[in-house]
């Protein structure tokens, strides 16, 4: 099985010609209609375009978490896209972090509990994972909340422990949606710091954004619509 | 990991409070049903098992047939030549013992009490059963003629804390006995427990039976035998070798009416019902029926388990999502799902024994048994509630572990699961089988009900109300009548008849009749029942005359040669008029004589026996039941009365009496128990299966949140609301009756079939527990969908 250290190609995804049709019994809605796109190791890209264009289809299917009607896609040289759900949990596991709109944090969980989480499903060992959580944590500035429950944090903090769980197992990808979009400005443009700072750190970041501010943190803005890159801006 | 499971298991406990409450109150009140149930089926099967030798001990029956080959008597006991010659005929045969039950008035010093578990046993009961004798010489304490052995506790109630051995008991005021040996009494799963132990020699005595009537007596079938046979012996062998033994001993035609068999000891108490037995039997037919209700509420409360686990699950699909993304595998939510499932179940367990050894005694009281608490630490048993705590724990967890799991990640972070919960299939079969069981039980409930009551009210063709029943001792055949006359000196006593058996009894005694054909008498190849009765008994139970007249004192052959018949045996021996007999010549074994009287038919016995052909007929020796009716104005007066004579007239025996009316609950008590336990078990399936019906309003109502918003914000009122949510529901409940009524019909049919004499299934009974079902589920749903319906839409659509 694939994991971090075989995958190795400079080009960490590759995309050809990809196809995403969802089918009803009376309806058929192609959401991806014939995408190529390419993310090299430690870019930072920003998907924009209106609702409903296909944005977070592509983002699911990039981060594994859906696979595509039609078309290749390669992930760091292994072609993914006919791999059954298990398989994709495999890959998924320690080579993508992920960071939602909607935080989609445990409420069960504390927010020490909610960061460890990825760490035991990759079996670290409890020292390391102790280590590696308190990192996170720190780096996110949540030390303090530590013993909280999701419910007794604010928006901002909701999502900083849901980025230090995306990172604690230092996955190569972090692959968010719509990061800031249920945050007030001042914790969007925290959330947006903070991706960057990841991203000059070494990791690669795909975003899904309705905000232009946002999409000004990414090297790159690929603009979708109707299932389709109409344009591809490269910023300097 | 494990540690994270529990973690959320718990934190998912607390958060869910009222949820958590009613799936662990579900589980563990349907748990301990199950074991309550299991205990009390486990006694039962227990029976007769703790003797050494159990699995080698027969007992000897003894059936009569009539003369077309049908049976007409079948008994536990036997007559007393057979167990010599069986032994002597079969030598291979370990141990042959035989015992006779009887009673008596047992005397030492002060102490003076007439006692029932009086057994005459041969001195080899010792190596055939297995008893604990705890002073005396089991090989000896039986040998020599008047030997007695009291079981501990009498022993204890005669004697204190004296020494038992050596003393001297008189019995019925008569005789003398020694005092041999002092034995524990056997548990209560025997079916038999006798507390005194007589040595068989006795019977020698002429004043007790006699030698010769031991030897030659083969009419009367009192004694039971027992026979211990060889390992690996069939007993088919015996049964088969049994009708030559017959013919070699008794005659050639003794095969054509009597048939010898073998009966396991073991197999007694739940097997025999034989006409005569020593104690009342259990029956198979219950442990069947309890272990039916024990599995079914069991099946409720995982059903529930099930059902409002996977509506719980729902409201962790954004965990289950989560998890997945992280990079959970399959395999692992299913382990995490059904782990905490586990551990509910094992926490109910507990509960569920808790709430098994505050129920026990109850139970006991219910039961009249002994069940004790230490029999569920008996390994099986143990194993049974680890599998169980395992297999509901897998079972309930199961669906929600394997369905939940099945979606992708991210359908289920998009709430698509939410909506494929709300038409679960699945659940409302689970909830549909849920209330066919409880609707099968509430029917089940009524029709008991109903027959007992159908029994108390059902016109037995006689008084059974203000008849006192007395037990007379033996010498007062010959000057009854100054008895009498004393008796009915105060105004509350009506009349005081006299007879062989008193109604309640069984009728035991048979002949076949012979009528006149020309001049001679015939035989009629009809077997009938006799009573002996004297003139006052047919007034004393109001008893109606349909044609002749009753016993007179004005006729002197009335005693000798006069015959009452009942209208069955009047017209069974050809009279299609009742008044034709009168004055027919009339023969009953050695007896011949005529016709004086024709009752109407009443039922002497049980309602669970047909009306048989019953003879009347005056013997002056076997009239030893006396029967006072009494004012019903004043019984407590007539009471006194009869008490007071009695102390004049027999100051050394103690007064003792019975209500007839009394004797005949007794003779349904089976069935009150079964009718209690019955509206109980429904009771806890109804409660059961309604916890479960709320939990799921609970979650239908959280899941449909957005549209009853969305419905009152349009416009909707509350009590379309109230029926929106509830209707779903209904529809199952109401399919439910429609299943579970052939079903309750069909068993219920069959247990009324028990009863020679029972009420019709009215068609009322499906709609009354259809009503109830209905009604009460209603109820239970009306707390959550009045609940939502009364919400704020803003709240609710803003939650969305």
């Amino acid at each position: 099985m694939a994991n971090s250290q075989q995958l190795k190609a400079n080009s960490m995804i590759k995309i050809t010609n990809m196809h995403k049709v969802f089918s009803t019994e009376e309806v058929e809605t192609t959401a991806l209609n014939g995408i190529d796109m390419e993310v090299k190791d430690g870019e930072f890209v920003a998907i924009m375009g209106p609702s409903g264009c296909g944005k977070s289809t592509l983002l699911n299917i990039l981060g594994l978490l859906d696979n595509p009607s039609e078309g290749s896609y390669e992930f760091y040289g292994t072609e993914v896209a006919k791999m059954s759900e298990r398989q994709r949990a495999q890959i998924r596991k320690g080579n993508i972090g992920f960071v939602f709109q909607s935080f989609n944090l445990i409420d069960e969980l504390t927010v020490y509990e909610n960061v460890e989480l990825p760490l035991l499903y990759l079996k670290t060992p409890p020292a390391e994972r102790k280590e590696k959580v308190e990192a996170a944590l720190t780096r996110m500035n949540m030390m303090h909340r530590r013993n909280h429950f999701p419910q007794q944090l604010s928006g901002g903090q909701q999502q900083r422990t849901a980025i230090a769980r995306a990172v604690v197992a230092t996955p190569k990808t972090i692959l968010a949606d719509e990061p800031t979009g249920n945050l007030d400005s001042k914790n969007g443009e925290e959330v947006m710091n903070l991706l960057s700072q990841l991203n000059n750190a070494g990791t690669t970041i795909l975003m899904v954004t309705h905000s232009p501010y946002d999409a000004g943190f990414a090297h790159r803005i690929v603009n979708l619509f109707d299932g389709k890159i109409v344009t591809e801006k490269v910023h300097v | 990991m494990y540690k994270n499971y529990l973690k959320i298991a718990f934190r998912n406990l607390f958060k869910h409070k009222v949820f958590s409450v009613i799936n662990i109150a579900g589980v563990s009140v349907g748990l301990a049903c199950f074991l309550l149930l299991a205990l009390y089926v486990k006694d039962e099967l227990s029976y007769d098992r703790h003797h050494t030798h159990a699995d080698r001990i027969y007992r000897l029956s003894r059936t009569f047939l009539s003369k077309d080959g049908t049976t007409s008597l079948k008994l536990g006991h036997v007559a007393p030549p057979f167990g010599p010659l069986i032994k002597e005929d079969f030598p291979e045969i370990e141990q042959v013992v035989r015992m006779l039950e009887t009673g008596g008035l047992v005397k030492y010093g002060e102490h003076n009490f007439n006692e029932d578990d009086l057994f005459a046993a041969e001195p080899n009961i010792f190596k055939v059963f297995s008893f604990d004798v705890i002073s005396g010489n089991a090989d000896k304490a039986l040998e020599n003629p008047f030997s007695i052995m009291f079981s501990r506790p009498m022993a204890e109630k005669y004697f204190g804390k004296e020494n038992a051995l050596g003393k001297t008991v008189r019995l019925d005021n008569q005789i003398d006995y020694t005092v041999t040996g002092v034995f524990e009494p056997l548990p209560a799963q025997s079916h038999f427990h006798p507390s005194f132990l007589v040595s068989f020699s006795t019977l020698n005595d002429p004043r007790i039976y006699g030698a010769d009537g031991l030897k030659r007596n083969w009419d009367n079938n009192s004694f039971s035998t027992f026979l211990l046979l060889p390992e690996n012996y069939n007993p088919e062998k015996l049964v088969k070798a049994f009708p030559a033994f017959q013919k070699k001993h008794i005659g050639d035609t003794a095969p054509q009416y009597s048939v010898l068999d073998l009966m396991k000891l073991t197999d007694i108490h739940l097997y025999s019902h034989l006409d005569s037995e020593i104690e009342a039997n259990g029956d198979v037919q219950y442990v069947y029926l309890f272990s039916a209700i024990a599995i079914f509420i069991l099946l409720i409360a995982c059903i529930n388990y099930m059902n409002l686990a996977t509506a719980k699950s729902a409201t962790r699909a954004k965990e289950v999502g989560m998890r997945k993304v992280i990079g959970a595998v399959r395999s692992q939510l299913v382990g995490q799902f059904l782990s905490e499932s586990v551990m509910l179940v094992f926490i109910s367990v507990v509960l569920a024994v808790l709430i098994v050894v505050f129920c026990l005694p109850s139970l006991n009281t219910f039961t009249h048994k002994e069940l004790s608490f230490s029999a569920l630490l008996d390994p099986v048993f143990l194993g049974i509630l680890a599998f169980i705590t395992i297999f509901t724990g897998f079972v309930a967890g199961s669906y929600p572990a394997f369905f939940m799991t099945s979606f992708q990640p991210i359908s289920v972070l998009k709430g698509k699961i939410a909506t494929a919960l709300k038409n679960g299939q699945l659940r409302q079969s689970l909830v549909v089988v849920q209330f066919s069981i409880a609707v099968i039980l509430i029917i089940s409930t009524v029709v008991v009900y109903s027959q007992m009551r159908y029994i108390r009210n059902y016109s037995l063709g006689f008084s059974k109300d203000q008849v006192v029943v007395l037990n007379m001792p033996q010498d007062t055949t010959t000057d009854f009548e100054s008895i009498r006359q004393r008796l009915k000196e105060n105004n509350n006593i009506k009349e005081v008849g006299r007879s062989s058996r008193i109604p309640s009894m069984r009728l035991l005694d048979s002949w076949e009749a012979y009528v006149m054909k020309g001049d001679s008498f015939t035989e009629s190849n009809i077997i009938i029942k006799s009573l002996s009765v004297d003139e006052d008994f047919i007034p004393a139970y109001q008893i109606e005359m349909v044609a002749g007249r009753n016993f007179s004192r004005d006729y002197g052959t009335d005693k000798t040669s006069g015959f009452i018949l009942n209208e069955t045996a009047a017209r069974l021996l050809g009279w299609k008029n009742p008044s034709e007999a009168i004055g027919s010549g009339f023969g009953y074994g050695q007896s011949r004589g005529q016709i004086i009287g024709i009752t109407k038919d009443y039922h002497f016995e049980s309602l669970h026996q047909k009306i048989v052909p019953l003879v009347m007929m005056y013997q002056a020796n076997r009239l030893g039941r006396v029967s006072v009716h009494i004012s019903g104005n004043n019984p407590q007066e007539a009471i006194g009365h009869i008490e007071s004579f009695w102390r004049s007239k027999y100051p050394d025996i103690p007064f003792s009496y019975e209500f007839l009316d009394q004797r005949f609950g007794k003779l349904y008590a089976t069935e009150q128990t079964q009718q209690l336990l019955f509206g109980l078990f429904a009771g806890i399936a109804i409660f059961i299966s309604c916890l479960g019906l709320l939990g799921l309003s609970m979650f239908m109502a959280e899941l449909r949140t957005k549209e009853i918003g969305v419905r009152k914000v349009l416009g909707a009122s509350v009590g379309s609301l109230v029926a929106l949510l509830s209707q779903d529901f209904l529809k199952l409940v109401l399919i439910a009756i429609v299943i579970a009524s052939p079903i309750a019909w069909y068993g219920m049919h069959n247990w009324l079939q028990d009863f020679a004499y029972h009420t019709e299934i009215q068609w009322w009974v499906f709609v009354l527990a259809g009503v109830l079902a209905i009604g009460i589920s209603l109820v239970t749903i009306s707390f959550q969908s009045i609940k939502a319906a009364l919400m704020n839409p803003v709240k609710s659509l803003r939650s969305e």
